[in-house]
């Protein structure tokens, strides 16, 4: 007996360094931290730097966490680049997301840059020609503006948890972040009627299986997953189990657990988004534009989408964007399909002129939104050019 | 071989504490700090077997990791293990002091 129950503890030690060393290696214990998150730490180093400003644009909203974006910082001028290499790929075939991102990016820039004394001008496309040159950001000097926008660039994270539903928001919440759009050719419409708003979340679950179901798309899709701790910190991009809003416990099991095929990924994101995300949320709308090709419009759509994010952050709201139902629309256009989803969309739009390029809901946490790894400024900004 | 017969709770419950203090090690915010503190203090337990402490350095050291990552499933079961070994490694070390004791009265 002695020796069995010797033999017993041997097997349960042996187990928990097993099992420990598995956690350790997966992250369990330091979700948030390691070179993948820094930048989340260092974004107010020195804030009268260009590069600090950049510091604050790469912590922006972005699709799949891709960062599609380079930045070449001098003393007077920011310009911003599109990378097409991180492009969603059959995801995002006409590479709206991408801009909406580039936007967003152009957002955290600007409202960072008026915390440090340096008015803005910004040029959207500078180049015509040259739709890889997305902005220009002319630097000037006056004084300083620190907006709790700006104050709200470290917290502000996709939030993918349930939100509280015995707590709605309120319709002067939804007026408040309407008026925060003062971009052109771009409006917020919020789909407040029962019928809209389960019209909606069908599209949006039929969205996500048809990606599921388009073995391109879901490749394309699955390609950002970083399934691994070192992938996360390696890669510094994409989507994590940390930032997918599942309890603690599922998170934990699903870090140590091998690793997921792309069939389990799809399957848990569905379920996910129908049985969690569009339930619980308070309020489901989407930013619009006259021309959803046009890049300047959608650069102003990703400006207003994270400045609504920055506000609902500020505010105890959280967000999500729901790009599904537009992803296969985008989709059907590209490969020439019959416009199925296109169409369901345009008939949720309340005025002809307007075509969807971000839909989202909003909701009051019931679990905090944790942050998504990013590539530092340094990694992302090209030298100063040389005067000429 | 009679050594390893005689320590055999001892190293298992000094494992645990080497256990804690890896997962210190590499967590962050305050499951670092209860890690390390908590792996050095299983390992104090280990250390001063059969004395009445050790089962009490045991469990204060595996509970406030165990409590501060509850979610992790990992930490609590630890705790746990690390616990109910410790009470083994307590009785067995008693044992062997009584037995040890008694041969050394027949010896006189």
């Amino acid at each position: 007996l002695s020796l069995v129950g010797r033999g017993a503890g041997f097997v349960a030690v042996a187990a928990s360094g097993l099992v420990s060393w598995r956690a350790v290696e997966q992250g369990v214990f330091s979700s948030g931290s390691g070179p993948a998150y820094s930048a989340w730490e260092e974004w107010q180093t020195n804030p009268s730097q260009p590069l600090d400003l950049v510091r604050a644009a790469v912590l922006a909203a972005n699709a799949h966490d891709t960062q599609p974006w380079l930045f070449r910082a001098s003393p007077d001028r920011i310009d911003l680049y599109a990378v097409l290499s991180r492009n969603i790929g059959a995801i995002d075939p006409l590479r709206r997301e991408m801009y909406v991102s580039l936007g967003c990016a152009l957002e955290n820039l600007v409202l960072a840059a008026a915390a440090a004394g340096r008015p803005t001008l910004v040029q959207l496309l500078p180049d015509p020609g040259d739709s890889i040159h997305a902005a220009r950001v002319q630097l000037g000097s006056g004084p300083r503006q620190v907006s709790a926008l700006y104050q709200a660039i470290p917290d502000r994270h996709t939030n993918r948890g349930p939100y509280d539903t015995g707590r709605s928001v309120s319709s002067s919440v939804l007026t408040k972040m309407r008026d925060l759009i003062v971009e052109q050719d771009v409006a917020l419409v919020w789909w407040t009627s029962t019928d809209d708003r389960k019209r909606f979340a069908d599209l949006t679950v039929r969205g996500a299986q048809a990606i599921a179901n388009d073995s391109e798309q879901s490749a394309d899709d699955f390609r950002w997953w970083r399934g691994t701790w070192s992938a996360v910190q390696s890669n510094k991009d994409g989507v994590t189990i940390d930032a997918s809003g599942l309890p603690p416990v599922i998170r934990a099991l699903g870090k140590m657990l091998p690793g997921q095929t792309r069939d389990s990924y799809e399957q848990g994101f569905i379920s996910s988004l129908r049985d969690t995300e569009l339930p619980t949320a308070s309020a489901l709308g989407t930013i619009v534009v006259r021309d959803a090709l046009n890049n300047v419009q959608r650069m102003a759509a990703g400006r207003a989408y994270e400045r609504m994010q920055l506000w609902a952050t500020a505010s105890g709201l959280a967000m999500q964007p729901l790009n599904q139902a537009v992803e296969r629309a985008d989709h059907e256009r590209q490969a020439g399909l019959q416009q199925s989803f296109g169409s369901e969309l345009a008939e949720l739009m309340p005025e002809s002129w307007m075509r969807p390029v971000m839909p989202f809901r909003l909701g009051y946490p019931t679990v905090q939104g944790l942050p998504s790894p990013r590539m530092s400024a340094e990694d992302v900004t090209l030298p100063a050019l040389r005067p000429t | 071989m009679n050594w390893l017969h005689r320590q055999w709770w001892r190293l298992l419950v000094g494992a645990f504490g080497i256990f804690y203090l890896l997962i210190g090690i590499e967590a962050s915010g305050p499951a670092k700090t209860a890690g390390i503190v908590g792996g050095v203090l299983i390992l104090g337990g280990a250390l001063v077997s059969p004395s009445r402490l050790a089962p009490w350095l045991v469990v204060v050291g595996s509970l406030p990791l165990a409590l501060l990552t509850w979610w992790s499933v990992v930490t609590p079961v630890m705790g746990g293990l690390a616990i109910v070994l410790a009470r083994i490694m307590s009785q067995s070390s008693r044992k062997d002091r009584r037995a040890h004791a008694e041969d050394e009265q027949r010896a006189q």
